[in-house]
């Protein structure tokens, strides 16, 4: 092996999840880099990436402990620029150029050095000043190689000084929605940027990733929502985040599924690594599974959120699973899950561990060929409601969530709007989304879609049509 | 049970009653009014309480769902599922739709809707949403749920649905073009059940629709028609009474037949010319200080709805000099247009016949509504009154964009000889040679005009020559080309 070379395995130890070795490996294309350089001792890599921006980013690695640095704006740690530079290390060295030490690079490795010792006698003091303090310790401690023992405890450490910088966060939050409530709720909308935004950044140094998307959306759930049900929406999102909050601070008492989605919440991420051997995680579960439709939404971090809906025939109902992929948004176009609805997949999924798991993972794939038509629903619409219900129940913290229903028929109200209602027009959802006409005036149909409580998106749905595939209209 | 848990089991219906109320005090703010948590919520600490009280109610109010209204309906759609286009057919249409890089030529939109109507297929209505160029035509022809979704999504949700057959007593509910092409439908049945339709709703329209419905009476004029156009001299729209008029001087007997006749003799000048003087000119006598701008209304004023055959018997010509004499391109347009709409047909092919490539597209273009208004046998014919304008242009992109343009007006598929292959090698090896050497050259619409025109034997053939053609310039003909066969295979099985 070349001097100092870094291992695949290595850099996917390092990855805080798969979607950033995802988004790593789609960077490795050699207009992207317009620089690559290294030390002659083979102690440091660094170079320039070009992102979406006119002003490429700067990446530093230390190769010894994959300690690394980039400009860029991302919250992942390393983020997937920092990955791929280690990965074309990895895989072409020759395609590094060997230079001199650049200051930026070696004022970098001082900081680090400098923090890393001033950090270790904080953690070993007692609780750091701060959140700051604690991610600074986090990243300083990466930095010093040590036998696998003393790794161990490091990430003891780290993780003790996360939560505790978690528990910070979790106050701060709580704080902010009494004053809410005191401000009241009449008021929101004036307020509802600045101030969420103001806690999302909070969150982030708390290291509270999850809260902190979630008080970033905040704002975009409010508005979008018809006014005269804003009230209610927002009631719901604050009773939500504080729910969240109490049950981290009490998991002690809650079960081993429902905490998974408790620290989901809150932000922990899983590698791919610990979800395919993690004691939580459901035994891979291998069906043919149809892709009912993938959804792309912009985020407020300008990465392009892929969700891939997928369903299977189980003994007595449907079984439902999520993909999540993300991408930059300027590489959404040919970026993607590459999972087409009205595909039908022999493939086993691993679910992530959750008191209701739908989000998962493909473990191993094995053929694909078009579907006939998406699996044919057991529930009424009725029961699809009850299902979801119950599913609150078990996890307060699920929002939009696929249910699936059958003998539906699709009419309009006196004001237009479309909606889908069982035989005897006793149960009903409002339909959203821009292709739901479509549908009008059918009967007997079989319909997938997301449902929020209040509004159904149709994600697919089989009828005397034929099947429907909202991702292909 | 404990007592504590006993007070939350005998709590829980208060805290539901009261929620109404809490709502209210959390919507204004607990500054304004406080809040008070009940004991086993709040416990010693009355924040903790507070938020507790927002957990609760947000997670009570998940439990909400939507009720269906009492009075839900159909939108009037009408699903038939044997006639929907098949498979293959809607994946080569979504490709020619979806690709969303440029728009797709007009005529090839409107050959797809006509060959579907001709068919008796529909669109699938999954495919709306990907089909907005198509359905943004709002063609006739289009499907009726077609044009229903049309209305749907632009938020028409009330009387969307088209009628399923227009007859006497719906007709009124189509809009302005439709009634019109209703009206001239039925001046040719019924000649006198038309005008009594029109003359029913006539005074509660616009000018602008009285004027669009009135021109519908020139179709089968007769002197059965006099009455009801001398009646509309005291219209209240100056448009209208003109126009009724125009149509009345073009019925053979009445004293503004006479006039008019007279006026448009006057107004024309008969002159011999050649060396040896035996070619005939017809030339306008524009008057002298007529200003340039207002030549073409007093054209008009002077010819429109003039009969040819009744003028050229006046000058004492037969019918093909008349129509050599025509050298002034305003007149052969004019001429034209009168020829169409008074059934004059072989004079209209006469003149189209006589027209040069430019002039035949800006005089095809002027008599749009004329030519638009024939039965579609008569307008079969004007395919090979143009054809000789068609074929003098020689380049292939001026014969394809010709003939769209045509296709939009006359709306029936041109002669087989018009696209042949073996007719066409020539320009169609200019034009590749055209493409290839010039980088910046694309001309996707020529091969895509060709595909949808030519006749299924010679859509083989060029579908073969686009292999020869740029990949990015032939996927939107290749996708048509794979629609037609796929139509053509449906059909085949449907008989």
């Amino acid at each position: 092996m070349a001097k100092n070379a870094i291992a695949l395995s290595r850099i996917e130890a390092v990855a805080p999840d798969q979607s950033a070795l995802g988004a790593a490996r789609k960077l490795l294309v050699d207009g992207k880099w317009p620089q690559l350089e290294r030390d002659a001792e083979h102690r440091f890599l660094w170079g320039a990436c070009q992102g979406s921006g006119a002003t490429p980013y700067r990446v530093v690695v230390e190769i010894a402990d994959l300690g690394a640095k980039c400009s860029c704006p991302s919250r992942k740690f390393p983020c997937k620029h920092s990955l791929a530079l280690m990965w074309w290390f990895a895989e072409r060295p020759d395609r590094f150029a060997e230079g001199a030490v650049p200051d930026w690079v070696n004022e970098w490795h001082g900081r680090r050095r400098h923090t890393g010792g001033e950090d270790k006698g904080a953690s070993s003091g007692g609780p750091p000043k701060s959140a700051r303090a604690a991610v600074a310790e986090a990243n300083a401690e990466e930095a010093a190689p040590r036998d696998p023992e003393a790794a161990a405890r490091q990430r003891e450490r780290n993780r003790a000084a996360r939560e505790l910088s978690i528990a910070q966060g979790l106050d701060e939050l709580d704080v902010w929605i009494d004053d809410q409530i005191d401000r009241g709720l009449g008021t929101f909308g004036a307020r509802a940027a600045e101030q969420c935004r103001l806690l999302a950044r909070r969150l982030v140094d708390a290291k509270a990733g999850g809260l902190a998307n979630r008080l970033d959306h905040l704002p975009t759930v409010y508005f979008r929502t018809p006014e005269a049900r804003r009230h209610d929406v927002l009631l719901e999102q604050l009773g939500a985040l504080h729910l969240l909050a109490r049950a981290y601070r009490q998991q002690s008492q809650l079960g081993e599924a429902l905490v998974s989605d408790v620290r989901g919440g809150v932000g922990w991420t899983l590698t791919r690594e610990e979800l395919l051997t993690g004691s939580g995680t459901l035994r891979r579960h291998r069906a043919r599974w149809t892709v009912l439709a993938t959804r792309r939404e912009l985020q407020p971090d300008s990465l392009m959120r892929f969700e891939t809906f997928l369903a299977a025939p189980d003994s007595s109902e449907v079984r439902m699973a999520m993909l999540l992929d993300f991408a930059p948004a300027a590489m959404a176009a040919s970026a993607g899950p590459g999972l087409v609805a009205g595909t039908e997949l022999d493939a086993e999924l691993a679910y992530y561990p959750s008191a209701t798991p739908l989000r998962a993972i493909v473990a191993a794939q094995h053929a694909s060929q078009i579907a006939a038509q998406a699996p044919a629903p057991t529930d009424d619409l009725k029961a699809a409601i009850d299902r979801y219900d119950a599913l609150i129940a078990v996890n307060p913290w699920i929002s939009d969530w696929p249910i699936a229903f059958r003998d539906a028929r699709i009419e309009l109200s006196q004001d237009g709007q479309c909606w889908a209602v069982d035989r005897d027009g006793a149960c009903g959802v409002p339909l959203a989304g821009e292709h739901a006409q479509v549908l009008l005036d059918l009967d007997d149909v079989a319909l997938y879609g997301t449902f929020d409580g209040r509004e159904l998106t149709p994600l697919a749905a089989n009828s005397a049509l034929g099947p429907f595939w909202s991702s292909h209209a | 049970m404990t007592d504590e848990e006993q007070a939350r089991v005998s709590d829980e219906p208060s805290l539901e009653r009261a929620r109404i109320g809490l709502r209210h005090t959390l919507i204004l703010g607990t500054s304004q009014r406080p809040l008070e948590v009940p004991r086993w919520l709040a416990g010693e600490n009355p924040r903790a309480g507070r938020l507790a009280l927002v957990a609760a109610l947000g997670l009570r109010s998940r439990f909400d769902h939507p009720v269906p209204p009492p009075h839900l309906r159909r939108a009037g759609l009408k699903h038939e599922a044997e006639r929907l286009m098949s498979r293959e057919a809607r994946a080569a249409l979504r490709r020619v739709y979806g690709a969303k890089k440029r728009s797709v030529p007009r005529a090839v939109t409107l050959r797809i809707i006509d060959v579907l109507a001709e068919r008796g297929l529909s669109l699938h209505p999954f495919d709306f949403p990907l089909l907005t160029d198509l359905l943004a035509t709002n063609d006739a022809a289009l499907d009726r749920n077609a044009r229903m979704w049309r209305a749907l999504t632009s938020g028409n949700t009330d009387n969307a649905a088209p009628p399923d057959a227009i007859d006497d007593a719906n007709w009124t509910d189509l809009k302005p073009a439709e009634r019109a092409a209703y009206l001239r439908q039925r001046r040719r049945a019924a000649p006198a059940a038309a005008r009594e339709l029109l003359a029913a709703t006539f005074s509660g329209e616009t000018a602008a629709v009285r004027a669009q419905l009135l021109e519908a009476m020139a179709v089968s004029l007769s002197g059965d028609d006099v009455e009801f156009l001398r009646g509309l001299a005291t219209d209240r729209a100056d448009s209208v009474r003109t126009l009724a008029r125009r149509l009345t001087s073009r019925i053979a007997g009445t004293s503004e037949f006479d006039e008019r006749m007279s006026t448009a003799h006057e107004r024309l000048e008969l002159k011999s010319v050649g060396i040896i003087g035996r070619k005939k000119v017809l030339m306008p006598k524009l008057p002298k200080d007529l200003a340039e701008a207002k030549v073409y209304a007093w054209l008009s004023d002077s010819f429109a709805g003039v009969s040819t055959t009744l003028l050229a018997e006046r000058l004492k010509l037969k019918r093909d000099v008349f129509v050599e004499a025509l050298v002034d391109e305003r007149l052969r347009a004019l001429f034209l247009a009168n020829a169409l709409s008074l059934d004059e047909h072989d004079t209209a092919l006469a003149i189209a016949a006589a027209l040069e490539p430019l002039e035949a597209r800006r005089v095809a273009a002027g008599a749009r509504d004329a030519l638009a208004a024939l039965e579609p046998t008569h307008r079969r014919a004007f395919w090979n009154a143009f054809a000789p304008a068609l074929e003098a242009g020689g380049a292939l992109e001026e014969r394809c964009v010709f003939a769209a343009e045509l296709y939009e007006i006359l709306r029936v598929p041109p002669p087989s000889a018009l696209l042949d292959p073996a007719a066409t090698g020539k320009p169609f090896k200019r034009w590749l040679e055209a493409l290839t050497n010039d980088a910046n050259r694309d001309q996707p619409e020529v091969a895509e005009i060709a595909i949808v025109l030519a006749d299924r034997a010679h859509r083989a053939a060029w579908r073969e020559r686009l292999n020869d053609v740029p990949p990015a310039t032939a996927s939107t003909a290749l996708a048509l080309a794979d629609l037609f066969d796929a139509l053509d295979l449906q059909s085949n099985k449907t008989t």
